[in-house]
C-alpha cells in the first residue's frame, strides 16, 4: 500500500536560512538525509581573474567582496601578503590597530552568525539584540575607513590614515556595554532546552574527519583540534598581547556555538589590550607610490572569522600587478563538512548545520 | 626655471586651471598638448627600456624537519628552497605521484590548505606551461610545505583525493578554472562555472570576457532554437 522511495529535493538558491545563493541537492528517505550535494557557483564574479588585470592596490578592493561581513580580516590577509613579497616591516602602531579593528570584525562578524543561526532555529530575539550590537562596531567601521561593510582598510606598509580621536572613546563604550549583552545572549540561548535539543548531537564531526576535509576556524576547534593561526603563526600584534584559544571537545553545533561565544570574549580582551597598549608613532612606513614587488612567490594565510584565509600570490617582477593571485577561502572549503555532518539527520537540521559552518557565499563563489 | 606658484585653495586651483584650459583654446589647430618638437630631433631609443627584475632570494634549507622530509623523499624531490621563510619542495607528475603524497602526509602533513593552479604560458623561467601549488600544514608540528608539480598543457595528473578528503573541491575547482584534468578520481566536473560553460578562464590567453562572449552566445542561439 505505502512504496518507499527515495526523493529529491532542492533547497535553494533563494532559500532564507542558506544565507545567499547556496543551493543543495538533498536525497530524503521520508524526512531523513541520505545524500547531499551542495551546488555553488551562483555568485562567482571571477575575482581571481580581474585581479590579475588590476593593480596591487585595486585589487584590494576585491578583497573587500569576498568574505563582505568580515572584510577587514580579507584586506589584512592581502595586505599582509603583499608585505611578505616585498619584504617590509609595519610599524608597531599599524600593527596594533590592524589587530584591533580584526577583531572588531570577528566580533561583527560573530554577531551576524549568531543572530542568523539563532533565527534560523527559531530564538528571534537573539536577532535583535546581536544585530544591535553589530550596528555599534559598524558605526566604527565608518568612523574609521568610511565604509561600513566594503572597508578597503589597511594599506601596504601601514594604515591609509591616522586612527581618529572619537574612535577610542567609542571602542571604551563598547567594552563596556558588551559583556554584559553577551551575558544576555548567554542566558536566552545556553541552557535554554529547546536550543540544546536542536544543537546537541546534531552536525557531528570528528577532529579526524575535520582536519581531513580541511575544515578550519571554530569547526575545528568545535571538535577538539587546538589550531588557531593567530597562536600557531602569530602575525600582526597577537604574539604580545593574552589572550586565549577557545577549543570545545563536543564536535557538534552546540560545541561550535560556545567556541565562537568564547573568540568574542577573546576578541573583547584583544581589543582592550590593544587599544591600552597601543603605541605611539608613525602609521605607515615609507612605500613607494607605484608598488613593484619582486618576482616570486608567496602564501600567506590569517585566522579569519571564517577559518584560514589564505592569499597565493605571484608576482612576475615586471608589472604592478598580481600575475595570480589564488584565495583560499574557508568558507569555500568547510562547505565539505556539510555532507558528512548532514546525512543521517532530519531536514531540519541541514538549517542549524548551515547555520554552524558560518558559510558565505560571497567567498565560496568568488 | 622659475618654480610657479601653487594655489593653495580649491577655489584658487579651480581658477587656475579654468585659466590653464582658455590658455589651451585658441590653439585648437594643434592636435594633442604634447611637449614635441623640440625632442624628436633626437634618435628614439628602440623601445622602451628593460625594467630591472627584482627576484625573490631562494635560501637553501637549513631546517632539520625540512632535511628529514627531503631525506624520506629521497631523489624525488627534484629541488628544493625556501623562499620568504617558505618552505617549496618541486616533483615530478608520474604515476607515483599519490604515493608520494601519501608518503608526506605519514610524515605528520595531515592537513592540505590549498591547491592553486597557476598558467605559467607569460612567465619567465619556468619549465613548463602550467603549475599546481599544493599547500599542506602540520598541525601537530606547526609547520608548512609547499609542493610543487609542473605540468604541460593538456597533461593530466593523478587525484590526490583518497589521501586528503579535502582535495575534492580543490581539483574540481582547478579543473573548471584552469583546465587540469585530475584521473583517478570521481565527479570531476565543474564547480563554480555553469556546466556547459565554454572554456577555461584563468588560462591567460583567454580575456576577461571571452569565455563570457562564448557562453553568452550560446544561451542565446538555444533559446532561438526553442522559440
Amino acid at each position: 500500500m505505502f512504496k518507499s522511495e527515495i526523493i529529491e529535493l532542492n533547497m535553494g538558491p533563494q532559500h532564507p536560512s542558506t544565507h545567499g545563493v547556496l543551493r543543495l541537492k538533498l536525497k530524503l528517505d521520508g524526512e531523513t538525509i541520505v545524500g547531499l550535494e551542495p551546488e555553488i557557483g551562483y555568485l562567482h564574479r571571477g575575482v581571481e581573474k580581474l585581479a590579475e588585470s588590476f593593480t596591487y592596490l585595486q585589487a584590494l578592493n576585491l578583497t573587500d567582496r569576498l568574505d563582505y561581513v568580515a572584510s577587514i580580516s580579507n584586506n589584512l590577509g592581502y595586505i599582509e601578503t603583499l608585505e611578505k613579497l616585498g619584504g617590509i616591516e609595519v610599524p608597531r602602531k599599524a600593527k596594533y590597530f590592524r589587530t584591533l579593528m580584526t577583531e572588531l570584525g570577528r566580533l561583527s562578524s560573530h554577531l551576524l552568525w549568531l543572530a542568523t543561526h539563532a533565527l534560523d532555529i527559531g530564538a528571534m530575539t537573539v536577532f535583535l539584540y546581536a544585530f544591535r550590537e553589530r550596528e555599534f562596531i559598524l558605526d566604527m567601521f565608518e568612523m574609521v575607513t568610511g565604509g561600513r561593510l566594503l572597508t578597503t582598510a589597511f594599506r601596504y606598509g601601514g594604515l591609509k590614515d591616522d586612527i581618529p580621536k572619537e574612535l577610542e572613546q567609542k571602542i571604551r563604550d563598547f567594552i563596556k556595554i558588551f559583556p554584559g549583552r553577551l551575558a544576555d545572549y548567554e542566558a536566552l540561548l545556553t541552557k535554554n532546552r529547546i536550543w540544546m535539543k536542536r544543537t546537541k548531537q546534531v552536525g557531528v564531526i570528528s577532529a579526524e574527519d575535520a582536519i581531513n576535509l580541511g575544515l578550519s576556524g571554530p569547526v575545528l576547534r568545535g571538535s577538539g583540534v587546538r589550531f588557531d593561526v593567530r597562536k600557531a603563526e602569530p602575525y600582526e600584534a597577537y604574539g604580545e598581547l593574552d589572550w586565549e584559544m577557545a577549543v570545545e571537545d563536543g564536535c557538534d553545533t552546540y560545541a561550535r556555538y560556545l567556541v565562537r561565544l568564547e573568540e568574542m570574549r577573546q576578541s573583547l580582551r584583544i581589543v582592550e589590550q590593544a587599544l591600552d597598549g597601543m603605541p605611539e608613532g608613525e602609521f605607515r612606513t615609507k612605500a613607494p607610490k607605484v608598488l613593484k614587488l619582486p618576482k616570486g612567490e608567496v602564501y600567506h594565510c590569517i585566522e579569519a572569522p571564517k577559518g584560514e584565509l589564505g592569499y597565493y600570490l605571484i608576482s612576475d617582477g615586471k608589472g604592478t600587478g598580481p600575475y595570480r593571485l589564488k584565495v583560499r577561502g574557508p568558507s569555500f572549503v568547510n562547505l565539505q563538512g556539510l555532507k558528512p555532518m548532514a546525512v543521517g539527520h532530519m531536514v531540519a537540521d541541514v538549517v542549524a548545520i548551515i547555520g554552524t559552518l558560518d558559510v558565505v557565499l560571497g567567498e565560496v563563489d568568488r | 626655471m622659475t618654480e610657479e606658484k601653487k594655489p593653495t585653495t580649491p577655489d584658487k586651483q579651480i581658477d587656475a586651471l579654468k585659466a590653464e584650459m582658455k590658455k589651451d583654446e585658441p590653439g585648437k589647430t594643434v592636435s594633442a598638448p604634447r611637449a614635441e618638437g623640440t625632442v624628436s630631433a633626437k634618435p628614439k631609443p628602440a623601445g622602451p627600456p628593460k625594467p630591472i627584475i627584482v627576484e625573490q632570494a631562494h635560501d637553501p634549507v637549513s631546517e632539520d624537519w625540512q632535511k628529514k622530509i627531503l631525506d624520506v623523499l629521497g631523489d624525488k624531490a627534484k629541488d628544493s628552497y625556501v623562499a620568504s621563510g617558505e618552505f617549496t619542495i618541486i616533483l615530478e607528475n608520474g604515476s607515483d605521484f599519490p604515493g608520494i603524497m601519501a608518503l608526506i602526509h605519514e610524515n605528520g602533513f595531515d592537513y592540505l590548505s590549498d591547491i592553486s593552479s597557476v598558467d605559467y604560458s607569460k612567465y619567465e623561467g619556468t619549465p613548463k606551461h602550467f603549475g599546481l601549488s599544493y599547500h599542506l600544514y602540520s598541525v601537530a608540528d606547526n609547520h608548512r610545505i609547499r609542493v610543487k608539480v609542473f605540468l604541460e598543457d593538456g597533461e593530466t595528473i593523478l587525484s590526490i583525493m583518497d589521501v586528503w578528503a579535502t582535495a575534492d573541491f580543490h581539483e574540481r575547482e582547478v579543473f573548471d578554472l584552469m583546465g587540469i584534468v585530475f584521473t583517478g578520481r570521481e565527479g570531476l566536473r565543474r564547480i563554480l562555472l555553469p556546466e556547459d560553460w565554454i572554456g577555461h578562464p584563468l588560462r591567460k590567453e583567454l580575456s576577461k570576457n571571452e569565455g563570457n562572449a562564448a557562453y553568452t552566445a550560446k544561451l542565446v542561439k538555444k533559446a532561438r532554437e526553442d522559440a
